[in-house]
C-alpha cells in the first residue's frame, strides 16, 4: 500500500518536473550534445574570426613586429595614421571609386533586369551571358582586361584608333584610371545585382501592370509608377551593398595598377596590406583596419535595417 | 519560373505594331550589351589564338588569320595548369567540405537543440557577417603563423586555407533556418523511438536538407574559387601548392601575350561550365544572397 503510494508520488512528481521545462539537471544533460554539436565552430569561428577581430583593436594600440615582442603605445598608431598623408588620399579615391561606380554602374543592371524580364523567350540566355563574368575569378578576368587596355597592341586602343582617336595610356594617365578601373568592377559585379533585380521583379504580379494598363497608363508610365516604386527597397540595398563592396577594393588596384600613377589607385585596403606586410607595422596597419571596420560596420548595419525591413514587407 | 502572362508591356499590345517595335528595341540594345559582356570573355579566345606579331598590328581583329590552337595546349603544358586546377581543386574542394561540416552541425544545434546562450552565439555570428574578413586579415594572418594554443604555423599547408574557410555565418544561419521548417513532429516522433540527436541529425535532417546543402555548396564554392588575398597570402612562398588563381598572374606575366590570353581563356573554362550545368542552383543562391546578406 505505501508502495504503490510512493511510486505514484514518484511518478506525480516526474510528470511536472517534464512539462514545468526541466529541473536543472535534465537541462544540463541536454546541453551536452548542443554543445558538441556546436563545439567545431565555436572553436573555428573563436580561433580564425573573433580573435583576430579583437586582436585587432588590440594590436591599434600596440607596436607590433610579425616575430617580435608586442608593446603597447596608446594612440601612437591612430596619431601616425591620421599624420600620414595617405590616409586622407586613399579614403578620398575610395570615394571616388565608389561615386563613379554608382554613376556607372547603379542604374545600368536595374534598366537591364527590367529589360530581360520583358524577354518572352531569351531571359535565361540573358541572365546567363550577364552573369558569366560573375563566376571568373578576379586575377583571371584582370589579365584579359590588361591586354584591352594595354597602350601598345590592347583591344580599346586599336578600337579606337580606328577611329582616329590617338592611343590613349588608361591605366597610366590619373585622368582615365579610376573610370578604367570602375568599368572592370562593373562588368564583374553586373550579373550578380541584375540577378537580384530579377529575383524581385519575379514577385511583381502582373495585375499591377493589368490595371494600369486598362486605366490607359503608357508603358513609360507602367514603370514609373509600378516597377520602378516596387525596386524601391531593393535598390537602396544595392547602394549600400555596392558601396560597401567598392571600399573594400584591393586585387584591381594591387595587381593592375600598383595603386598608380602617383597613388591615385592608392585605396585604403591597399594601404593596409603595404603597411603590414611591406612596411611590417602591424600595429600601424590595424589601426587602418579599425578605422574600416567601424566604416564597413555602419554601413553594414544600415544594410541589415533595410533586409530586415524588406524581409518584413 | 518562366511562366508568364504577361510583362510590363501586354500579349494584345505585343500584336501591334508599336509594341512589337518596342519589344525588337529593348531585345536589340540587350543584345548589344550581352556581346558587350561577353567580349573580354571572346576577347582571351582569339587573343590566345593570335601569333605574336599579329597581336600588334594595329586595327580591330576579331578573328586571327591563321589560328593557333595549339596556343591553348601550349600554355596548358608550358605553365603546367593542371597542376594548378588540381590545386585549386584540393583547397577549394576541402575548404567547401568542411565548411558544410562545420555549418550543418552548428546549424542543428541552433536550430533544434535549444543551447543555452544559443542567441549570442548568434549574434557572435552576426557580427562576423558585418566585418568582412579582409578588415581583419593581419590579425587573422597573424594567428595563421602562429595558431594560440597550438602553436604551429599553417602558413605553407592547405589547413591554413581550409581552417578558415570553414567558417560562414551565412550558411549557418541559412540551414537553421531551412532546419526549423523541417516539420517538429518528425523530431518528436524520432526521440520517442530512441534516436539520439545524432541519429536524428544524420538520418533525416540532412537527407531533407539535400537542396538547399547543394546550393549553399555550389556557392561557396564559386566564392572560395574566387577567393584570391587568403591564397595568397598563405601560399606565397609554397608556389607549387598555389591555386591557378594566385599561380597565374605571377607566372604569366612577362609571357608574351597571346600565350596569357589562351592561359587565361583555359582558366575561364571551368568556372563557366560550372554556371552552365548548375545554373538552377546557383541562382537559387544568389536570390537567398540577396535578402540574407
Amino acid at each position: 500500500m505505501s508502495r504503490t503510494r510512493s511510486v505514484s508520488i514518484a511518478r506525480d512528481s516526474v510528470v511536472p518536473s517534464k512539462h514545468q521545462g526541466k529541473t536543472s539537471k535534465t537541462r544540463w544533460a541536454e546541453q551536452i550534445p548542443a554543445y558538441l554539436f556546436l563545439l567545431p565552430a565555436l572553436v573555428l569561428f573563436g580561433l580564425f574570426a573573433w580573435y583576430p577581430m579583437i586582436n585587432s583593436v588590440i594590436m591599434s594600440f600596440q607596436s607590433v613586429k610579425l616575430n617580435g615582442e608586442d608593446k603597447f603605445v596608446g594612440f601612437d598608431n591612430y596619431v601616425r595614421m591620421f599624420q600620414n598623408p595617405n590616409f586622407g588620399l586613399s579614403w578620398l579615391n575610395s570615394l571616388q571609386f565608389a561615386l563613379l561606380s554608382i554613376v556607372i554602374g547603379f542604374i545600368v543592371p536595374i534598366a537591364v533586369a527590367i529589360g530581360v524580364n520583358e524577354m518572352r523567350r531569351s531571359k535565361g540566355f540573358f541572365r546567363l551571358v550577364f552573369f558569366l563574368p560573375n563566376l571568373i575569378p578576379v586575377v583571371i578576368y584582370l589579365l584579359v582586361w590588361r591586354l584591352i587596355y594595354a597602350s601598345d597592341g590592347g583591344f580599346l586602343n586599336s578600337f579606337l584608333g580606328t577611329f582616329g582617336v590617338e592611343p590613349q595610356l588608361w591605366l597610366q594617365n590619373p585622368a582615365t584610371v579610376k573610370i578604367a578601373v570602375v568599368v572592370i568592377l562593373t562588368w564583374a559585379n553586373f550579373g550578380g545585382t541584375m540577378l537580384i533585380y530579377l529575383a524581385a521583379l519575379g514577385d511583381l504580379s502582373p495585375d499591377l501592370y493589368e490595371a494600369a494598363e486598362i486605366d490607359g497608363a503608357s508603358i513609360t508610365q507602367r514603370i514609373w509608377h509600378i516597377t520602378v516604386p516596387y525596386l524601391r527597397t531593393t535598390m537602396k540595398l544595392l547602394l549600400v551593398l555596392q558601396f560597401l563592396t567598392v571600399v573594400q577594393l584591393f586585387t584591381e588596384p594591387f595587381l593592375l595598377t600598383s595603386g598608380g600613377p602617383a597613388n591615385n589607385t592608392l585605396t585604403p585596403v591597399l594601404s593596409i596590406y603595404r603597411i603590414a606586410f611591406t612596411d611590417n607595422d602591424f600595429g600601424l596597419a590595424s589601426a587602418w583596419s579599425v578605422t574600416l571596420v567601424i566604416f564597413l560596420a555602419i554601413f553594414s548595419a544600415i544594410y541589415l535595417r533595410l533586409s530586415r525591413s524588406e524581409a518584413g514587407d | 519560373m518562366e511562366t508568364f502572362d504577361r510583362g510590363i508591356i501586354s500579349k494584345i499590345e505585343l500584336t501591334t505594331m508599336g509594341g512589337r517595335v518596342r519589344y525588337y528595341v529593348i531585345l536589340g540594345v540587350l543584345f548589344v550589351m550581352a556581346l558587350l559582356f561577353f567580349f573580354p570573355i571572346y576577347f582571351a579566345f582569339v587573343g590566345g589564338m593570335f601569333n605574336s606579331t599579329e597581336l600588334f598590328k594595329p586595327g580591330i581583329h576579331l578573328w586571327p588569320d591563321n589560328p593557333q590552337w595549339q596556343n591553348f595546349w601550349n600554355s596548358i603544358v608550358k605553365y603546367n595548369l593542371l597542376k594548378q586546377f588540381l590545386n585549386t581543386f584540393i583547397i577549394v574542394g576541402g575548404g567547401v567540405l568542411l565548411q558544410m561540416t562545420v555549418s550543418t552541425l552548428a546549424a542543428y544545434s541552433l536550430a533544434r537543440l535549444k543551447p543555452i546562450a544559443g542567441k549570442y552565439i548568434q549574434f557572435g555570428l552576426l557580427i562576423t557577417l558585418l566585418i568582412p574578413q579582409i578588415a581583419y586579415i593581419i590579425p587573422l594572418y597573424r594567428t595563421l603563423v602562429n595558431v594560440p594554443v597550438l602553436n604551429i604555423s599553417l602558413v605553407g599547408s592547405y589547413w591554413g586555407l581550409w581552417l578558415p574557410y570553414s567558417l560562414s555565418a551565412f550558411a549557418i544561419l541559412v540551414l537553421k533556418d531551412a532546419f526549423q521548417k523541417i516539420p517538429i513532429e518528425l523530431f518528436d516522433a524520432a526521440k520517442i523511438e530512441g534516436a539520439s540527436a545524432w541519429d536524428i541529425f544524420l538520418k533525416f535532417t540532412l537527407p531533407l536538407s539535400r537542396s538547399i546543402l547543394a546550393v549553399l555548396s555550389i556557392l561557396a564554392f564559386v566564392n572560395l574559387w574566387k577567393d584570391f588575398l587568403l591564397p595568397f597570402l598563405v601560399l606565397q612562398r609554397t608556389v607549387d601548392m598555389q591555386p591557378i588563381t594566385v599561380r597565374l598572374w605571377e607566372i604569366t606575366r612577362y609571357e608574351p601575350l597571346n600565350l596569357q590570353m589562351a592561359a587565361s581563356f583555359v582558366a575561364i573554362i571551368p568556372p563557366v561550365l560550372i554556371a552552365i550545368i548548375l545554373q538552377r542552383f546557383i541562382l537559387r543562391g544568389v536570390s537567398i544572397g540577396a535578402v540574407k546578406g
